[in-house]
């Protein structure tokens, strides 16, 4: 297979009406090229660009104290989506994450007072209903996708397993097994995932929620109570928003979604993100995965929060240094080096703390190489900025992901609880579109100046065999910490 | 694998009414005046289009000493053509917005993209370009490139837990004549040792017009589209049929030895069991996927439940079908860090002779299919999907509308039917295993040999 390589970014885009037409009506479009002559190969066609479709800010419903539903249309797909979220999550039940908490995240869609397991489960593949729940430090909840023609009876589950679920001892039993096994196990043996795990648990202190570290102790044994009463708690602790998409009109969901919430939440702002402060000082930590051949190797750099004004020059920088095929990374350490299957970056704007990642597999022999590749390259984008060329590219990007938003009910789903999850509106996500297109160049470079320097802090994590890698560090001139795979998936380490 | 679900009638007075024939797949179609066949379906909820272009040559195709190449041509299909330098495929499809990959099986290799509307000239250019003229294109550097990357692929394949097994399977279930035996990603010295004109000489034998089915699906004008596709075609010549290939499913043998091991980088032990079944398309190829689901669905099928959810035998499991074009295999597949492999052996072939003793109950074959069939439909959604599917019913049944007729078949499957292939496919004596244990503990099925993988 060719590559990795998808859009990163959102995906969202404009629903038509069936009788509609986005962009170019390609039967009015004359296109010179067409005709007797045979075609011209003697470049490449003109490309007629697509408008950037207008997305529409959802209904707003009051559904009781504290919760609301944000509705959108999508005609002509063939599911309804409810993602029913609380907005409270293990931070503010706990303090922590805590095993009885991550534990109900986990359970809520086993069973419940009406539907013992086997039939819950039976029930859902009978009528196509996807379910699945979820805990997060600020978040939780439970997530529908159900066929239109089947809504009654996915409704009833979801309200079903938000509002009655009984956590039945055995599935919390078998779920503590599975993390034992994941955290002793199988994490560790799986170099990307031990480097992940490094990465993160070094980001984040280990006195702070969310960097917090896994007690194997805690995973010996569970209260059912506890997950109980936590259950219990949760559910009136704070505000719910239903995002609901689909082809169902909303006088016809809202009988159906009354009763999923009808007492529950509590009025009040959503749970907040916690403080981070970013690292100061560069790292370099890494894994001994004795007898390994290949080394994955990530760089973090801190990068712009949520609200910060580079946030949308950041992006687009982050889409030439490694967010497609041809960017920066990949072009030099794939296509031309032959190094990797593939490099790629990530950004994630989270409201208190932003980083950028870098993640590439190399054999262990191109280590150093690699490291001198991916430093040189960010180099670049702060001494050279980012091209004309490469901004175009970048912004042609995001409109096709938005112009594809309304694809299914599925994708304006996602569009629609992010907007929701990063506390914002429409408005402020089609700002950004619009502040991507106005930026230039000279905007973009004065941004990875101030943030891509060489003095930025760095975190790089290697895992790989340390005998084969011992020396390339050496040469780098880097003092490295070195972990166990056991001590670096389960963060044990400062 | 093509799959029908039942049509649920509407159950709500407020839901929208139930689509006429969702599994309805009725492009336009042409055959161009090079062969090459081109389905266009309009589909108007977003302005992107999605391209789909299968070529009917796989790892099977592969000569000895050329082993992998036919996936090392695919890396080459993006790095230039006559008329498109290097870098400039991925280049001018990105600036136009537009995404795209392919992949490369047994059987074929598929090119898919999706983009703006506008960029449909763009696609065909870029497409016919690389169908036509690719030789111009092929530079000794850019071969050498992609030896090293594909190598790479390999090496970082092989270097995730589990990353070898699927190739180890093939090499030990099927023979070394077999068409399947070797992996798709190829062996290293074949791979390293590739030339440009070996490449050369691949494409020449395989990438024809003749050789290839292309779908739009999205938001075009079918005659348009149509005009579009003739247009930007008709210089690529028609190099005539393609080189002749095996196309008889002869029944596979097991192997004199059927056990086979090898050592990974994992603290888990994972059986795999395999028996040898029926091609895609074959009569009995519907049962046999509701076999599997029947076994492996989730909570409340029989595997499942004995090896996870009832139990603490195993940390996961599951079951599938898998049918290519001159093979199928079922596989059964557990993984447990404590369990011994015989134990979870034995609980395999417990479930596999409950099946052979008696028929699964209606339920349970109306939950397999619903689950499956609910895949299939919630995949017509997808631009992409449907250009895929349409491509590949019309390669397999020389229509792009089969699934209706190809669904009906697992509707009319029936207990009896599942208990049937059960018997006649997967007896205990044509089971093979491959157990990937940690190295150096053992822990293999007993007689398991290791799989070298070269």
């Amino acid at each position: 297979m060719r590559g990795w390589i998808a859009l990163l970014g959102l995906w969202s885009g404009l629903a038509l009406a069936e009788e509609e037409r986005a962009g170019v009506d390609p039967a009015e479009d004359p296109d010179p090229e067409v005709g007797d002559a045979g075609p011209d190969r003697s470049g490449p066609p003109d490309v007629l660009p697509s408008p950037l479709l207008d997305l529409d800010e959802p209904e707003i419903h009051a559904l009781g104290p504290g919760i609301e539903a944000w509705y959108v249309p999508v005609d002509g797909v063939r599911r309804v989506n409810v993602y029913a979220v609380v907005h409270r999550g293990m931070h503010d039940l706990a303090g922590w994450p805590t095993v009885p908490a991550q534990a109900m995240g986990q359970a809520m869609d086993v069973a419940t007072t009406r539907y013992p397991a086997d039939a819950l489960s039976t029930r859902a593949d009978l009528f196509e209903v996807e379910l699945y729940s979820w805990l997060g430090h600020h978040s939780g909840g439970v997530s529908l996708s159900v066929p239109a023609e089947s809504l009654g009876e996915g409704v009833e589950l979801l309200g079903e397993v938000l509002r009655a679920p009984v956590f039945p001892r055995k599935d919390l039993k078998r779920h503590l097994r599975d993390e034992r096994v994941r955290l002793t196990l199988t994490g560790p043996s799986s170099p990307r995932a031990v480097a992940h795990a490094v990465t993160t648990y070094a980001w984040f202190p280990p006195d702070h929620p969310y960097g917090a570290r896994p007690d194997l102790s805690a995973l010996q044994r569970i209260s059912r109570k506890e997950v109980v009463d936590l259950h219990a708690q949760w559910l009136r602790s704070g505000p719910i928003t239903l995002v609901v998409t689909g082809p169902v009109p909303w006088e016809g969901l809202s009988p159906h979604l009354e009763a999923v919430v009808d007492g529950l939440g509590a009025p009040g702002e959503p749970s907040e993100s916690l403080p981070v402060a970013p690292p100061t000082d560069s790292r370099v930590l890494a894994v001994d995965l004795a007898g390994q051949e290949q080394v994955t190797l990530t760089l973090r750099l801190p990068a712009p929060v949520q609200e910060d004004d580079d946030r949308v020059a950041f992006e687009l920088l982050r889409y030439a240094l490694g967010g497609h095929f041809l960017s920066r990374l990949n072009a030099n350490l794939r296509e031309d080096k032959g190094y990797t299957y593939g490099a790629r970056a990530t950004y994630h704007p989270g409201r208190t703390s932003g980083h950028l990642t870098v993640q590439v597999d190399v054999a262990a022999e191109n280590l150093a190489a690699t490291v001198g590749e991916i430093e040189h390259e960010i180099a670049r984008l702060v001494t050279e900025g980012v091209t004309a060329e490469e901004l175009e590219w970048a912004v042609r990007a995001r409109a096709f992901a938005w112009n594809e938003t309304r694809r299914t009910a599925d994708s304006t789903r996602a569009f629609y609880g992010q907007r929701l999850l990063a506390g914002e509106r429409l408005a402020q996500a089609r700002e950004r579109e619009a502040t991507a297109r106005a930026l230039g160049p000279e905007a973009v470079a004065e941004v990875a100046g101030r943030w891509l320097a060489a003095d930025a802090p760095r975190q790089w994590v290697i895992a790989g065999d340390r005998g084969q890698l011992s020396e390339q560090l050496g040469a780098l001139g880097w003092e490295t910490q070195w972990l166990d795979p056991l001590a670096g998936y389960q963060g044990a380490f400062r | 694998m093509l799959l029908l679900a039942l049509l649920l009638p509407a159950l709500a007075a407020d839901g929208p009414p139930v689509p006429a024939d969702p599994l309805a797949l009725q492009p336009q179609v042409r055959v161009l005046d090079n062969g090459l066949t081109v389905l266009v379906e309009p589909r108007t909820r977003t302005d992107s289009v999605a391209l789909h272009l299968a070529y009917q040559v796989g790892a099977r195709d592969e000569r000895p000493g050329e082993l992998g190449c036919a996936h090392l041509f695919e890396h080459l299909m993006f790095e230039g053509s006559a008329n498109v330098r290097t870098n400039a495929f991925d280049g001018w499809l990105t600036a136009a917005g537009g995404s795209n990959n392919a992949w490369t099986s047994e059987d074929l290799t598929a090119y898919h993209m999706t983009f703006p509307s506008g960029a449909l000239d763009l696609a065909l250019f870029l497409e016919s370009d690389r169908m036509g003229f690719l030789d111009a294109g092929l530079e000794d550097d850019n071969v050498a490139n992609q030896r090293l990357v594909v190598l790479q692929e390999r090496a970082e394949g092989y270097a995730q837990p589990g990353g070898r097994s699927w190739d180890a399977l093939s090499r030990l279930t099927f023979p070394p004549d077999h068409p399947y035996h070797h992996p798709v990603i190829g062996t290293v010295e074949d791979v390293a040792g590739f030339q440009t004109e070996a490449v050369r000489d691949f494409w020449h034998r395989h990438y024809r017009s003749q050789n290839a089915v292309l779908a739009l699906v999205g938001n075009v004008d079918p005659a348009d589209a149509l005009e579009r596709a003739a247009h930007w075609f008709a210089d690529v010549p028609d190099a005539g049929p393609p080189e002749p290939r095996v196309t008889e499913a002869a029944p596979v043998e097991v192997p004199a030895q059927r056990d086979g091991l090898i050592e990974d980088d994992v603290e888990e032990r994972t059986l795999y069991a395999v028996w040898h079944t029926v091609p895609l398309g074959h009569e009995d190829a519907p049962a046999l996927d509701l076999l599997a689901q029947i076994l492996s669905g989730g909570r409340g099928t029989r595997l499942d439940d004995r090896l996870y959810f009832r139990s603490n035998l195993a940390t996961g499991s599951s079951a599938f079908h898998y049918g290519a074009e001159l093979a199928g295999q079922m596989l059964l597949v557990a993984s447990s860090p404590k369990t011994p492999l015989t134990r979870l052996a034995r609980v395999m072939d417990a479930e596999v002779a409950r099946l052979m003793r008696r028929p699964p109950t209606e339920a349970e074959l109306d939950r397999a299919r619903r689950a499956l069939g609910g895949w299939v439909r919630d995949r017509l959604e997808d631009n992409a999907s449907r250009a895929e599917l349409m491509v590949d019913c019309y390669r397999l049944h020389g229509t792009p509308d089969c699934l209706g007729e190809e669904m009906a078949r697992y509707d009319a499957v029936t207990p009896e039917d599942v208990q049937r292939v059960a018997n006649q496919y997967l007896g205990a004596e044509r089971r093979m295993t491959l157990s990937v244990v940690p190295r150096g503990r053992g822990g293999a099925m007993p007689g398991a040999v290791e799989v070298e993988l070269p």
